[in-house]
Order: structure tokens, then sequence, then C-alpha cells
């Protein structure tokens, strides 16, 4: 186990960081996030102000590692304040890590240390099963855990132990079933920028990996990544709505999915409503019966 | 360089990588490619050899000077969720927008001086 997510589990208390993502279009992760971690007894501080970590600029060829580096430090010592991070966005995780090696390689003073949510609910896999109200079995799923995490970072990824992935060892846990698709390593697409530009050379890849998850014959689909959330969220209402695809699943974060197994409510506390492709039965008296349909054709709600 | 770089002229291919790093996690001589694709993203901008298309990140710079995000909340439903769970954002002093724009302290050049905006 990683130094650093050891040293967490011991001491209970860290800082959530949401990413603007989470914040402006799904702040269901970030309730299903604080709660899920509460509920494992961890004491959650929020920053004073969401500051973006500046990977948007970054890839816009706008700003620097120096200057992402500042504000990282800015960000961390005047509304972040706490020695450990955990955020819901692999872009975030990617940033924040990149900016504290930097300055751990100048010998600046900033100790502190950015872990993903996924990564602490991986470590408590076990007890999530123990602790788990409501049962997802009968679910299946596939997972995309998404290139900032398992690329940008490969010597801080967490793997799979019972699964291909620490999601599918989380969906297990849970007494999910874990599908396998044929692109699982490809890019949602999300870091595609001058989007109006190279449509043609996004929809390929975004396209290509949406429709390889959907034909699994999966109920939904799990990220990481709230970037990769909204990206395989968004492209699987476009090609519907172009007729380029005839049957849609929903995007849970895995902080969203455990908010479910811990007896969250789907809408008024994990915020399934707000996605663009909702369960196809946001009024179901069970979680297995938000997602499921006899003859699988769901479609946007 | 030469296939990526033509001379005084945007270059499309630069901007089609994804940057997901999946060559770099394979390259043999551990090139960091990913970081190379953006400093010549920077180059291009700082020359000011990119066209409007990159406007909407002149709008998430704009967003983030003022508000500290990329994006303002996406619908009515969002907020009002947002607000009931008391996850709304409080609005940035002067102080830390100034602090923003020092740090960030992008000036633009060329085609994106004419697109860029105050907070």
């Amino acid at each position: 186990m990683k130094p650093e997510l050891g040293e967490l589990l011991e001491q209970r208390s860290l800082a959530f960081y949401p990413g603007c993502v989470a914040t402006s279009i799904y702040p269901g992760v970030i309730y299903s996030s604080i709660k899920v971690l509460e509920k494992l007894g961890f004491k959650v501080s929020s920053p004073e102000h969401m500051i973006c970590c500046g990977l948007p600029l970054e890839i816009a060829g706008m700003m620097d590692r120096e200057r992402l580096v500042k504000l990282a430090d800015y960000n961390l010592r005047n509304f972040i304040k706490h020695d450990v991070l955990v955020t819901p966005c692999n872009g975030c995780y990617r940033t924040f890590n990149i900016a504290l090696e930097a300055a751990a390689s100048s010998n600046a003073s900033n100790k502190a240390r950015c872990l993903h949510v996924a990564e602490v609910l991986w470590s408590l896999r076990e007890e999530l099963r123990e602790v788990a109200k409501t049962s997802l079995e009968g679910l299946n799923v596939v997972t995309h855990v998404g290139c900032h995490y398992v690329y940008a970072m490969p010597s801080k990824a967490i793997r799979g132990e019972e699964g291909e992935d620490l999601l599918e060892d989380i969906a297990l846990s849970l007494g999910m079933k874990v599908l396998s698709y044929e692109e699982k390593a490809t890019c949602c697409g999300a870091t595609a920028i001058k989007w109006p530009r190279v449509l043609e050379a996004l929809s390929p890849i975004s396209k290509l990996k949406v429709t390889s998850m959907v034909e699994s014959g999966a109920d939904l689909m799990v990220v990481m990544c709230t970037a990769c959330q909204l990206m395989l969220d968004r492209t699987q209402y476009q090609l519907w709505s172009l007729g380029e695809l005839d049957r849609v699943i929903p995007v849970l974060h895995v902080s969203q999915l455990v908010g479910l197994a811990l007896g969250l409510h789907p809408l008024e506390d994990v915020g399934l409503h707000l996605h663009l492709v909702k369960p196809l039965h946001l009024g179901a008296s069970s979680i297995t019966g938000l997602f499921r349909e006899n003859d699988h054709s769901g479609s946007p709600s | 360089m030469g296939v990526l770089m033509k001379r005084g002229e945007p270059c499309e291919d630069l901007w089609l990588c994804l940057l997901c790093h999946a060559c770099e996690a394979v390259c043999p001589n551990a090139v960091r490619i990913p970081e190379i694709v953006e400093e010549m993203r920077r180059i291009l901008v700082d020359k000011g050899l990119e066209q409007s298309d990159l406007e909407v990140y002149l709008e998430v710079l704009d967003n983030i000077l003022s508000s500290g995000v990329m994006m303002v909340p996406v619908s009515a439903e969002v907020r009002s969720f947002s607000e009931a769970k008391e996850l709304s954002l409080r609005p940035l002093s002067d102080e830390v927008r100034n602090k923003l724009r020092e740090i960030i302290k992008f000036e633009g050049s060329g085609a994106l001086e004419g697109l860029k905006g105050e907070a």
C-alpha cells in the first residue's frame, strides 16, 4: 500500500478537493464522496474556495509547469489547508502530484500529499462490503479508470487485485458483475481541445470508447474521473441524439456507486437526475431497479 | 519536429494529441512526450500562431480568474442541488482574484490578444 494511503487510514482526516467539473456539473459526486468518507469514519474538510488546479489552461498552452506549481502551492496554503488532499478527478490528482513532486525536489516546505478518492475506497473495500446497506448484486458494470491516473502517474497507480483495476475490485466487493470490453485501455477523449476543429478526430475515439462500453451489455459505467464522466455522459447523449447509438447507460463516479450501496438517496444525495444519461427508472424502489430494463432499450430521459 | 511545426504557421496535428500519456508509459527511452507537446503548444500560443478556436479557453481563463472554477454551474438544477447541500461556491475577494491573475499571468499574444477579456 502507498505509504501516504496507510497514513491516511490511520489518521482519518482529509481535505476533499472536488475539482471544477464536479463543482459545476456533477455536485452529486461531491456530496456522495463526502458522505461516504464520513460514513467510513473520516473527518472531511472542504476548501474555503474551490480554485481550479490549472490543467485546462496547461493543455491549451496557456500555462506552464512553473505556474502550475505556484498555483497548487497557493491553493494548498490558503484554501485547502490540510496535509492530505483527496480528489475525485484524475486531472486534479495528476496536477497536484506533479506540483508536489516539483516542490519536494526543490526542497520547498509544502509537505502535502494528494490521493484519489477511488484509492481510499479501494483500500477500504472489505469494510464497504460489511457496511453496505443496499445490494448491488445483479447489476452488470463496465469500468474506466482513466489515462491521467493509469499513464500519467504510473508509479503511483494502484492496480487491480481481484479484478483488472481498482474500480473492478470495488465493484466486485459490492457484489456486482464486472464485464470486459474491447476498448478498455482506450482514452475517453476528454482532453481533446479545439472541439470544432478536431471533431473528426475526437468523434472516432470517444465514439469507439462509448460504443464498446455500451455493447458489452452492461447496465452502467463506473469511472473515477469527473472529466471522463462528463465525456462519456455527453458523448452518449450526443450520439443517441444523432441516432448513432440506440442504447445508452448511466455513467456513475465510483463515489456515487458506493454512496448508493451505503444507502444514499439516488436523487437527493447522489444527484443522478443531474446527469445527461439518467437511470431508466429514477423513481425505482430498488437500486437494481434504477438501471435495469427487461429489453435493455434505455434512452436519456 | 518539422513534421509537427511548419515555420510561421499554425499546426493542426499538435492539437490532435489527447495528452493521455499512453505513449509515455510505453516509450522505451522514457521520453516525456506529453511535456514536449505541451511546450510546443505554449510556443505556438505565445507566438500568436494560433487561431480563434482557443476562444473557449479564454472564457475558461476568465471564469477561473473571476470565480475560481473553469465554468459556472451548468443548470438551475445543479445550482439548486448545490445550494441544498451547502456546496455552492463562495465569491472570491478582489485580493484572491488579483493573486490568481499574478500567478496565472497569461498575457496572450498575436491573434489571441483581441479576444482576451477582463475578469
